[in-house]
Order: C-alpha cells, then sequence, then structure tokens
C-alpha cells in the first residue's frame, strides 16, 4: 500500500493538491485506516487552531500608548529648550570674558598710543570699554546677575527632568 | 472609521494628526498581542513590548514606504522587537536554518477515559501554548492573523518552504498527542 506521508496530508487540508492527488487520497482513506487516523487527527488540530480566540490587551492600552506618544513629542521640544538656553549661558559667559579682556587690553594700549589712526582705534576701544562697564555696573549687574540665575535655575530644572527621565526609562 | 484604509490613516498621521494613531492600534492591538504572547509566554511582558512596537511604528511611519501591507510590516517590528526581548533574556534565538533544524517535542500522557470531546480542545489549546516561539509565531501569524505563508515569510524573513516546514510541524507534532494517546477514538 502507497504511504502517504504528514507533509502531504498537510497540503491536502490546506487544499494545495491537485485533483488528481486528492482522489488518490480520497480512495485510499475508504481502505486505509491509519491514514484515516492520521488525518482525522490533522484535521481536528487545524480545526482548533481555527478556533483559537484572539487575547484581548488589558484595558486602557490604547490610552497608555497615545499618552507615551504625546510625551515622547513634547521631550525634543524641551530638549531644544533646554539646549537653547545652555547655549544662551556660554554665549553670555564668553561675551563677558572677551569683555573683560578687551578692557585689560585697551587698557594697556591706551597708554602707548600717541599717532592719528591709533587714536582712533583707541577713542572706539574707550567707547566700547565705557559700555561694556557701564553694562557691567551698579543696577546693570544685578540685572545680569538675576537674568544669569533664572538661566541656571532653569538650565538645572530641565537637566533634573531630563535625567529623571532616562532614569525612569532605564529602569523600566 | 472602520472602513478607513491603514494607508489613509497613515497619510493622515504623517499630516501631523497624531491621535488617528489611535486607530491604527485599536486595529491591530489584540492580534499582535496574541502573537507576543504566545512567543514571550508571559503576558506583561507581551503587553509591554507592545506598547514599544507601537511606539517604534510611530515614530518610523515617515519611513513607511507603502510598497508592502502595514499589518506587514507592522508584524515584522513585532517579530523582531520579540526576538530582541527573548534574546535580553538569555534565551536561544534560532535563525531561519536553526528553526527549521529545531526538534521540539510535546509531551503529553493521558488516560483513554479521561477526555471528551471538550477536554481534547482545552488540551490542545494548552499544548499549542507549548509550542517554541518560532512555531507560535507562524501559528499565530497564519490562524490568527490569516496571513499568507508568503506574507510570514517577510515578516520573519525566511523562505516560503520554510514556513510551510514550521507550520506543518507544528501541526503534526499536536497530531502525534492525539494518536499517541489514543484520543483519536474520540474524533472518529
Amino acid at each position: 500500500m502507497k504511504h502517504i506521508s504528514d507533509e502531504i496530508l498537510n497540503k491536502y487540508i490546506d487544499g494545495e493538491l491537485s485533483t488528481k492527488e486528492i482522489n488518490n487520497i480520497n480512495e485510499l482513506l475508504l481502505t486505509d485506516i491509519d491514514l484515516k487516523k492520521r488525518l482525522s487527527a490533522l484535521k481536528r488540530v487545524d480545526t482548533e487552531l481555527k478556533g483559537i480566540q484572539v487575547d484581548e490587551v488589558p484595558v486602557g492600552f490604547t490610552l497608555k500608548v497615545m499618552q507615551r506618544i504625546s510625551k515622547k513629542n513634547r521631550v525634543p521640544k524641551e530638549q531644544k529648550l533646554f539646549f537653547t538656553y545652555i547655549i544662551s549661558f556660554f554665549s553670555l559667559l564668553c561675551l563677558s570674558f572677551v569683555g573683560y579682556l578687551v578692557i585689560n587690553i585697551a587698557g594697556e594700549v591706551s597708554e602707548t598710543i600717541s599717532s592719528g589712526a591709533e587714536k582712533t582705534v583707541s577713542n572706539y576701544s574707550q567707547s566700547l570699554i565705557h559700555s561694556l562697564i557701564n553694562i557691567f555696573s551698579g543696577l546693570n549687574i544685578s540685572i545680569f546677575g538675576s537674568i544669569l540665575s533664572i538661566v541656571l535655575l532653569v538650565s538645572g530644572y530641565f537637566f533634573f527632568e531630563m535625567s529623571k527621565q532616562s532614569k525612569t526609562k532605564l529602569s523600566s | 472609521m472602520r472602513n478607513i484604509s491603514d494607508f489613509d490613516i497613515i497619510e493622515s498621521v504623517k499630516r501631523g494628526n497624531s491621535a488617528d494613531f489611535s486607530v491604527l492600534i485599536d486595529r491591530y492591538k489584540n492580534k499582535a498581542f496574541s502573537l507576543l504572547k504566545r512567543m514571550l509566554k508571559n503576558e506583561l511582558d507581551a503587553e509591554e513590548v507592545l506598547q514599544d512596537c507601537f511606539l517604534k511604528a510611530y515614530n518610523s511611519l515617515k519611513g513607511f514606504k507603502q510598497e508592502s501591507k502595514f499589518s506587514t510590516w507592522f508584524y515584522k517590528i513585532v517579530y523582531n522587537t520579540a526576538l530582541t526581548r527573548l534574546s535580553s533574556r538569555k534565551r536561544k534565538i534560532e535563525n531561519e536554518m536553526s528553526s527549521v533544524d529545531d526538534h521540539f517535542e510535546l509531551e503529553y500522557k493521558s488516560n483513554l477515559n479521561e477526555f471528551d470531546n471538550q477536554e481534547i480542545s482545552t488540551l490542545l489549546k494548552k499544548l499549542i501554548s507549548q509550542l517554541p516561539e518560532n512555531h507560535a509565531a507562524v501559528m499565530s501569524m497564519f490562524y490568527l492573523d490569516e496571513m499568507s505563508c508568503e506574507e510570514i515569510s517577510e515578516v520573519m524573513n525566511i523562505s516560503v518552504s520554510n514556513v510551510k516546514v514550521i507550520l506543518y510541524r507544528s501541526r503534526n507534532s499536536l497530531k502525534n498527542i492525539i494518536i499517541d494517546n489514543n484520543l483519536i477514538e474520540e474524533l472518529l
């Protein structure tokens, strides 16, 4: 008797055999009890698999994902703001440093300058020095200090928020 | 919303209506969850991984070329993320050939008189959940998502014939349980 493999039986239930092959198996099924058993068992497995129920996600799943998406959308904006603050802070710091250097250099140069063109440069430098001195003197220095403190506080806030988020992400 | 195609929703999300993404989530969450649950064998892990998958899909939506169906593209993300999770658990991950060569054996010994038709059904469902990850993935995509072997091969990045080998092997192992335990008498 011709042996029908499990592979052919699988193809039989999937409808992947030709009419001739199907007829051949149908003929064998009339006499071959073992084949009938195997096919019957395979059909039952197929029926059970077709009847598997889809598992449902826990309640509120969609909301959770959408919240994570909107949170993720917010983060780049906050990061952008954070970096803007940091860059502004360092720009101000650099500006102050350059101003300080200009004051020192101009002070030294002004003593040695005597010619016309040099005098003009010296005058410009002097005016620059005066404006910088005005900015960093009296009430202005307090305003500058306040702005610097605010920038530092905001940067600190965003820095801690970001590190908190990273920690949460890592722990999850 | 039911009649709107996946492509229309994706276009809307790309235009900035991110809330529309929830329609896609509702459309695929349960089937993808079933796949992950069978692969990871853990409900909590499956939920967590599924959330990550939807986030990945959302973030990569601009790169989705619409050359394939959204479902195929999304299941690729789901399947690969599940494999990554399994590998992070230091489980053995098989590539295409080893998954096909993977010889697993479902075991069950029973008393012949113990089962009625309903109990055979319960037993089979229990055994299905014990299938190895790749086999569970194929079975889930084939039966729950009604995906073709071609689509499954695209998701799993293996050949169509290997998908069929996995499918037949899974069915045969379940069939052998029925025959070995003489449960066939109940069926005939």
